[in-house]
């Protein structure tokens, strides 16, 4: 198909509508009065003589000879084959590195959006390419998508170009550098990384982007900055929390992120089943963010959605949905000689009803939602969902180290991603000692320490089992902050059953386990713009809905006829603050932004040419009318 | 009395005018026969021409006697001799001569040739008609006395225009087929590929007294701003793109009066006699006028 892509270029189809415009030329032609007369010798030659006493007598009269003339010049210099003389990029392979995150779609001035205008800068930049030029167009958000590889066809480029479209989801220029690493450099034989000859990398953006600190080797980059407008203000987080008191009420809060340069103040209204609710005003600092609380009162079910009252230039953040899940009560048996924090931090959630035993008396039973066992373990795991702290479960893969011991771990990293670590932050955490342990290959990293994994998940189809592998008590991990939210986490988790399943939001771009429902064997989940995604549950207990780069509300669809909503919401300051930055942090080096595509040498033969042909139908025009003889 | 369809030829009008006009000739031509005109021709008849000197052998009565007793020396009284008179007339019947208005140009040369032909015979001169297409493809074989009248013009009606011009071919016939000296008038628009000069060198074999009369339409002479034409030769099916343009026309009329002038200045200087005309001229003009300015009739 790439052989006829010069199908999809306008100027094909531009040229081509010559050829019935020549036929009309030749209909015209036909239409000369046919008249016989008693001789046409005289006529002949008075022709003859006109032609023949023309040249000089009528030279400025006749507009067929300067109409040929000029083609004749045109055809000339079309072959001496000109160059403009701008300034020289020198480069034959072009990167085109086209933004499409969710800022991108804020409207300029000018009334186009920031892609709309990337696209034309990035059309500009193929019309100065010369005919042996290639280039090769890819767009970046989230993901990075070669739009089209690299080829000297313009149609197929600039079609690639127009065909991108903004995703409402943050950017990242990690995967692109890659691309454009191998695209850029080379590997000599002494395993140096070096940049290749005539190379030119044009990022089209307006900054709102990571820095690409390991693209060092990178040559020729160009930044060009696209839009200025800094006028945003939107929600850029959102959360729904049951109030920490004893009655049920739920909390909905919002993060209100200020681009402009000025103080703002806008109104958030809160809408929950379509019913307006409450209204708040968020007074936001310059290029800040300040979070306004909402209560939902009596109403403890359905799709809250936050709208923020702003006429400015990104309308994807002004409005923010949440889903407020009815409370389940949940059943909590906690194994334990005893533990105060543990208790404690379990009984602040409303939901829960615990029950203590030691771990001698434990039996297994399903009546329980979550089973806690702490400092001991059992010989005997039914299904359920497990917590074992300081203790490693029955399960096999789950086995001690030599030694079992590690002292003073340090933790590392964590899974971020992950619903039990939301809004957990372990940095500091102190452990005085922990167990050494190895974990099943199916399991699941939370916490790491160098040594060893701290928190490990491991789930089966009938079981999850949440290992904590130290002592609390030999920690500081109950006097942080990260100790009742990770608990509250673990029983969101655990008791996700029917609607309890999802988070209240989930920010776009990120991927979203669908958990079968009961006898359910396929699901249909439903984009805001209606694209369908089929999912079958044959043989895995878990499917991820990825394609997530809509804001708005996704329905899932069981083959059992259970329906429910997923709200995606794009959630990232760092979008919402759409002022375009000046400059790009590229391989340690800050790219100064330009306002357009630097020009190369630009051969305008074809120009020339195109201009020949068109004086040459004008002239075959005049020609066969006679107008002027 | 013409015939009704010879009347079309003729009409009564015309005929009473021409009975006051007789076929002139500048030239001195030997009869065959004594005619009803005078000739340029020194003979015998009551009308003195002129004086020559005596030499031995002249008819002694012609001598004149009052001129000897003046100046002692013998001369000769001439008289002019009265003789018949050949008078041809060759028409242009190609398809070129079958256009033009008020009437075709082929169908005025008709009539002028008829009107002529009026003259000559009521004169007692001896007509002769050609029909002139690429060669002589009839003719009238030559014939004296007015009763000649209504088979000439019966002939005349027997031609109709058709097929190409060979002038030079035509003229050439002309002189194999008529030997006797005399005058030709050739009526045509001399438009023919080959030019005219070939076929006019034929009359120089013999000494004709020659009369080119050219027949133009006044369309082909002054033509109108028609737009853009593809012209069709009728003779040889050429076609030529036109677009009838103001510059193309105003070219166009210079070259016919280049032509017609380059015909003239032949004719001129080589001792014959020419006369432009076109169709919308009336005939009883053309004779009463033109061609008696041009001494052709008197």
């Amino acid at each position: 198909m790439s052989s006829l892509s010069f199908l999809q270029n306008p100027l094909f189809w531009s040229l081509g509508a010559l050829l019935p415009l020549l036929v009309v030329f030749y209909l015209l032609k036909l239409k000369r009065k046919r008249v016989t007369m008693p001789s046409t010798l005289l006529w002949r030659r008075s022709v003859q003589d006109l032609i023949a006493n023309a040249p000089f007598q009528k030279l400025r009269n006749n507009i067929l000879l300067w109409l040929q003339l000029l083609l004749l010049a045109l055809l000339i210099l079309a072959f001496m084959r000109p160059v403009m003389k701008l300034e020289n990029l020198g480069g034959t392979t072009v990167v085109l590195l086209i933004d499409n995150s969710a800022s991108m779609a804020s409207t300029e001035a000018n009334g186009m959006t920031r892609l709309e205008l990337a696209q034309k800068a990035a059309r500009e930049a193929l019309d100065t390419l010369g005919n042996r030029d290639e280039a090769i167009v890819i767009s970046f958000s989230d993901r990075t998508n070669v739009v089209q590889t690299l080829t000297s066809d313009r149609g197929a480029l600039r079609a690639a170009i127009n065909s991108i479209q903004v995703r409402d989801v943050e950017t990242t220029l990690q995967e692109a550098g890659l691309i454009l690493q191998g695209l850029t450099t080379y590997t000599n034989e002494e395993n140096t990384i070096l940049p290749r000859e005539n190379t030119k990398t044009i990022i089209l953006s307006d900054g709102v982007i990571d820095a690409l600190d390991s693209l060092t080797d990178v040559p020729n980059v160009e930044y060009v900055r696209i839009g200025e407008s800094t006028d945003n203000i939107g929600i850029s987080g959102i959360d729904v929390r049951e109030a920490f008191t004893d009655t049920f009420e739920y909390q909905i809060f919002a993060s209100v992120t200020n681009a402009t340069d000025e103080e703002q103040t806008a109104y958030v209204e809160l809408q929950v089943n379509g019913e307006l609710l409450d209204v708040r005003s968020a007074t936001v600092a310059p290029r800040q963010t300040s979070g306004v609380v909402f209560s939902t009162g009596e109403v403890l079910e359905g799709m809250a959605t936050l709208t923020l009252d702003s006429d400015d230039a990104l309308k994807t953040d002004n409005l923010a949905r949440a889903l407020i899940a009815p409370p389940t009560d949940i059943n909590v048996l906690l194994v334990s000689a005893d533990n105060y924090f543990l208790e404690q931090v379990l009984q602040i959630d409303p939901r829960i009803t615990i029950s203590k035993i030691r771990p001698a008396d434990y039996l297994p039973s399903d009546e329980y939602d979550i089973v806690v066992f702490d400092n001991c373990t059992t010989g005997d795991l039914p299904p359920g969902n497990f917590l074992f702290v300081n203790a490693l479960p029955p399960i096999e893969g789950f086995a001690l180290n030599d030694p079992a011991d590690a002292t003073n771990p340090q933790v590392i990293d964590w899974n971020r991603v992950h619903p039990l670590n939301r809004f957990c932050n372990f940095d500091g955490l102190q452990i005085g000692k922990s167990l050494s342990y190895t974990a099943p290959r199916s399991s699941v990293s939370i916490l790491e320490a160098l040594q060893t994994d701290l928190i490990t998940l491991q789930e089966t189809d009938t079981q999850r089992i949440v290992v904590v592998g130290f002592d609390i008590f030999q920690s500081y991990w109950p006097l942080d902050v990260s100790f009742p939210i990770f608990m509250s986490n673990l029983v969101d988790y655990f008791s996700r059953n029917r609607m309890g399943l999802y988070q209240p939001s989930y920010a776009t771009g990120s991927a979203i386990a669908i958990y079968p429902d009961k006898e359910a064997v396929k699901a249909t989940v439903t984009s805001p713009s209606g694209r369908t995604h089929e999912f079958s549950f044959d043989g895995i207990s878990t499917a991820y809905m990825t394609e997530t780069h809509e804001a708005g509300v996704y329905t899932v669809e069981f083959d059992t006829g259970t329906r429910y909503l997923l709200p995606v919401n794009l959630q990232s300051p760092s979008e919402s603050l759409i002022a375009p930055a000046d400059e790009l942090a590229v391989g340690g080096r800050e790219i100064i932004g330009t306002d357009q595509v630097v020009k190369t040498n630009q051969e305008i033969w074809h120009w020339l040419a195109l201009a020949a042909l068109l004086f040459l139908l004008i002239e075959w025009f005049i020609y066969t009318r006679r107008t002027f003889m | 009395m013409a015939t009704p369809d010879l009347k079309s030829l003729l009409e009564p009008e015309l005929l009473a005018r021409l009975d006051q006009l007789e076929v002139l000739t500048h030239k001195i031509f030997r009869g065959r026969q004594k005619g009803e005109r005078r000739s340029r021709k020194k003979g015998q008849s009551v009308e003195f021409a002129d004086y020559r000197e005596y030499v031995p052998g002249d008819d002694t009565r012609h001598l004149d006697w009052n001129v000897f007793g003046r100046l002692e020396r013998l001369y000769i009284k001439l008289f002019l001799e009265e003789e018949d008179l050949a008078f041809y007339v060759i028409v242009d019947s190609s398809k070129s001569m079958d256009f033009g208005t008020p009437m075709t140009k082929f169908a005025y040369a008709r009539k002028l040739a008829a009107a002529l032909a009026y003259v000559a015979l009521r004169n007692q001169d001896k007509v002769g008609i050609s029909d002139a297409k690429d060669r002589v493809v009839s003719r009238f074989r030559p014939a004296r006395g007015k009763a000649q009248l209504t088979k000439v013009l019966s002939y005349l009606l027997t031609m109709e225009p058709s097929d190409r011009t060979n002038l030079t071919q035509s003229c050439r016939d002309f002189v194999l087929q008529n030997k006797q000296s005399g005058i030709v008038v050739i009526i045509s628009d001399f438009l023919d590929e080959r030019g005219y000069e070939e076929a006019l060198k034929q009359f120089f074999l013999r000494s004709y007294d020659v009369y080119a009369i050219q027949v133009l339409s006044p369309e082909e002479k002054n033509p109108k701003n028609l737009g853009h034409l593809e012209l069709v030769d009728s003779e040889t099916g050429e076609r030529q793109e036109i677009t009838a343009s103001d510059m193309l026309l105003k070219q166009y009329r210079q070259t016919v009066e280049t032509y017609c002038s380059g015909l003239r200045d032949w004719c001129t200087s080589r001792g014959m006699t020419y006369l432009a005309t076109t169709t919308d001229v009336a005939i009883d003009t053309m004779l009463l006028s033109y061609l008696r300015q041009r001494g052709l009739l008197r």
